[in-house]
């Protein structure tokens, strides 16, 4: 390639890239601004020139991050809530999402699609219906203020979609493997488990981030049915930057970081099975 | 190893439309043989291989293997192995994993699946990607893998579902030939069900010719061809399909001769025109068995005209497509290598001694005196 090849391949190449980058400012902008908030002294933000990296730089605002802000505000504590109410959701999500659109997938029974419809109802209507009535359910079965209120109702909103999802992905895997798999000498379950299970990785990662970020940032509902302190979720916690007539955007930005990092950290262990989800298997469909 | 038997063997599916996708059959295959079911998709074929295998009861028969009834049993426990069209090899494990599966499925010790797994890996040519990923591996190594997952526990019945058509031409013939030397080495009975009738002709000791969920002719490769004992038979079976045309059957100064609808004779078959129910019959004559001269023709036979209307050039072989003036169309075999062009005016004529006739209503053949086929056919 010559010199004014590779030029006039730049050159046309240039408005493509552009828009690329628009759109690459357009969402990390934000990010960077959370970023530049939460490493400079509050009275730093209120300057008349606005600017993008942080000026004078100090750690002070992540230190609530890890001792006690004030009274009853303990943001370590908020956290530990937060993964324990996630991570058990998806677990439990997993485990009866699984087994259910597999049978949805695979097995012809009577009443099959009404019930994958029935399912599907819960997430039609707007979130917000449930509020009430799951809040005079937990109150009935005295879960009120407790991870069980929060991990159930999570999946009540996660499940339906969860289901939908996975039997996707299952309708994509061709029926022969297990068939041979059952001709090999395995049994229906020991074929799910070996064969169907694996191919369905990519589902059940996509699945399991999608319950993650839908449980790791649910407010509304959190906030109906956790009263004391000790119980609150990150994005409970965050009201307590919220005073009465200021708002401390230092605290909050930095808390914000903080809050994001394990959707990063989740992100990344788990990007793989994407990318391994975008490239061929070993069938041909 | 054993033999297979069906009984009786058929398959409805009800419903407000019930389908009836295979009716009654009887089949028994010898131990160790190699039985093709040919047929159009649709036929029923993988119907009778899934209650075969298992995987589907039928509605009504008994399925025996080795003199035991297997009608209802688990396909696990009928130690059958399967090939698919699709090769459904497991994706998330390696080659060694894929073919020793069926091993560690039986309870086989470690060291001997080793072992074992080694062994099929040579005999196919795998050792160097026993490591890999099906997804690491082109079509044909792919279909090999399939193979070997299929041998190595050395199954009663191996069955085959259309397992060459994902390849491409060249492959297929290649993995045919490797079909053929894998049945030789490890003389498994085995059932193999295709639509392409040159798979079926090179490979099986035997063929099924299924239409309709109806087996239509069970014979050697060479019977199905040369003895077709219906026209579905006849049209489905060779390189070029066999030229079929409505004709009367009459008997005349000559002999019996057969008449197309525009009052020409087209062949005089060793045949009684007694024996062709209500005088009107299917004449079929295969393209090798037709010559042809350009213009009016040599007067030596009853010679009709047409036109050539299209050419395909196989090598050697050229065919000619030949539209009669009475309508009907013809193709022709020529070996001269000279060919025709677009447009020419010819005459053909079949060979008296090769011609089939077919019942028009049933399809059924009506026997004909033919004398043995030539050897070029």
């Amino acid at each position: 390639m010559t010199a004014g090849q590779r030029l006039a391949r730049a050159v046309r190449g240039a408005p493509h890239a552009l828009v690329l980058l628009l759109l690459v400012a357009f969402s990390l902008v934000p990010f960077v601004w959370m970023l530049t908030a939460s490493l400079e002294p509050p009275i730093a933000l209120f300057t008349s020139t606005p600017h993008l990296l942080p000026h004078p730089v100090t750690l002070s605002n992540y230190a609530g991050l890890v001792h006690p802000r004030e009274q009853g505000v303990f943001f370590p504590r908020y956290f530990l809530n937060s993964l324990i109410v996630s991570f058990s959701t998806v677990a439990l999500a997993l485990l009866v999402a699984v087994p259910a659109a597999y049978a949805f997938s695979r097995f012809s029974f009577a009443g099959r699609n009404p019930l994958m419809y029935t399912i599907l109802l819960g997430s039609i209507f707007p979130g917000v219906n449930f509020l009430v009535p799951l809040f005079i359910l937990m109150n009935a079965v005295h879960l009120l203020d407790t991870y069980g209120s929060l991990i159930l109702g999570y999946l009540t909103f996660s499940l339906p979609l969860n289901i939908w999802l996975l039997r996707g992905f299952f309708d994509g895997i061709p029926p022969e493997m297990e068939v041979a798999a059952r001709l090999d000498g395995a049994s229906v379950w020991r074929a799910f488990a070996e064969v169907a299970l694996p191919a369905a990785v990519p589902g059940l990662v996509a699945t399991a981030i999608y319950t993650f970020i839908l449980a790791w940032d649910e407010y509304l509902y959190a906030l109906a049915m956790i009263s004391s302190a000790d119980m609150r979720t990150l994005p409970l916690g965050l009201y307590a930057y919220f005073n009465e007539g200021s708002i401390d955007w230092g605290g909050l930005t930095a808390t914000a970081i903080g809050m994001s990092i394990p959707v990063v950290i989740v992100f990344l262990v788990l990007q793989r099975y994407f990318i391994s989800a975008l490239t061929k298997g070993a069938l041909k469909y | 190893m054993a033999d297979l038997r069906l009984e009786r063997v058929s398959k409805r599916f009800p419903g407000r439309h019930e389908v009836v996708a295979l009716e009654p059959v009887d089949l028994a295959v010898a131990d160790g043989e190699f039985v093709t079911i040919l047929g159009p998709s649709g036929c029923g074929k993988t119907t009778l291989l899934n209650i075969i295998s298992g995987l589907i009861p039928p509605t009504t028969g008994t399925v025996w293997l080795g003199g035991r009834d297997i009608t209802i049993l688990d396909p696990r426990d009928r130690d059958m192995a399967m090939v698919f069209q699709n090769y459904a090899l497991y994706p998330s494990k390696t080659v060694r994993g894929n073919m020793e599966f069926p091993l560690r499925m039986r309870g086989v010790p470690r060291e001997e699946r080793g072992r074992r797994v080694n062994e099929m890996a040579e005999v196919l040519g795998l050792t160097g990607m026993i490591d890999r990923l099906p997804r690491q591996l082109s079509g044909g190594q792919q279909q090999r893998v399939a193979l070997g997952r299929a041998l190595i526990r050395r199954p009663q019945t191996f069955l085959m579902d259309e397992p060459l058509s994902n390849l491409d031409a060249k492959l297929r013939m290649q993995m045919r030939g490797e079909i053929k030397r894998l049945h030789r080495q490890f003389p498994v009975t085995t059932i193999y069900v295709t639509h392409d009738q040159a798979e079926a002709m090179a490979l099986s000791d035997r063929i099924v010719v299924m239409n309709r969920g109806v087996v239509v002719q069970v014979g050697t490769p060479s019977e199905i061809y040369r003895q077709p004992a219906h026209v579905f038979v006849a049209g489905f079976v060779g390189t070029m399909a066999m030229n079929l045309m409505p004709v009367t059957v009459r008997e005349a100064a000559a002999g019996t001769e057969c008449v197309l609808p525009d009052g020409q004779a087209a062949a005089r078959p060793r045949v009684r025109a007694a024996a062709v129910e209500g005088g009107t019959a299917t004449l079929g004559v295969r393209p090798q068995h037709v010559r042809w001269a350009p213009g009016p023709g040599d007067g030596t036979g009853p010679w009709l005209e047409g036109v050539v209307e299209d050419t395909d050039i196989m090598g050697e072989d050229t065919y000619l497509f030949i539209r009669l003036n009475g309508g009907a169309a013809v193709t022709v075999l020529d070996r001269t290598g000279a060919g025709a062009p677009l447009g020419l005016r010819v005459a053909v004529a079949f060979d008296h001694d090769a011609v089939h006739l077919f019942n028009e209503e049933t399809g059924q053949a009506i026997p004909v005196d033919r004398k043995p086929e030539p050897a070029r056919a």
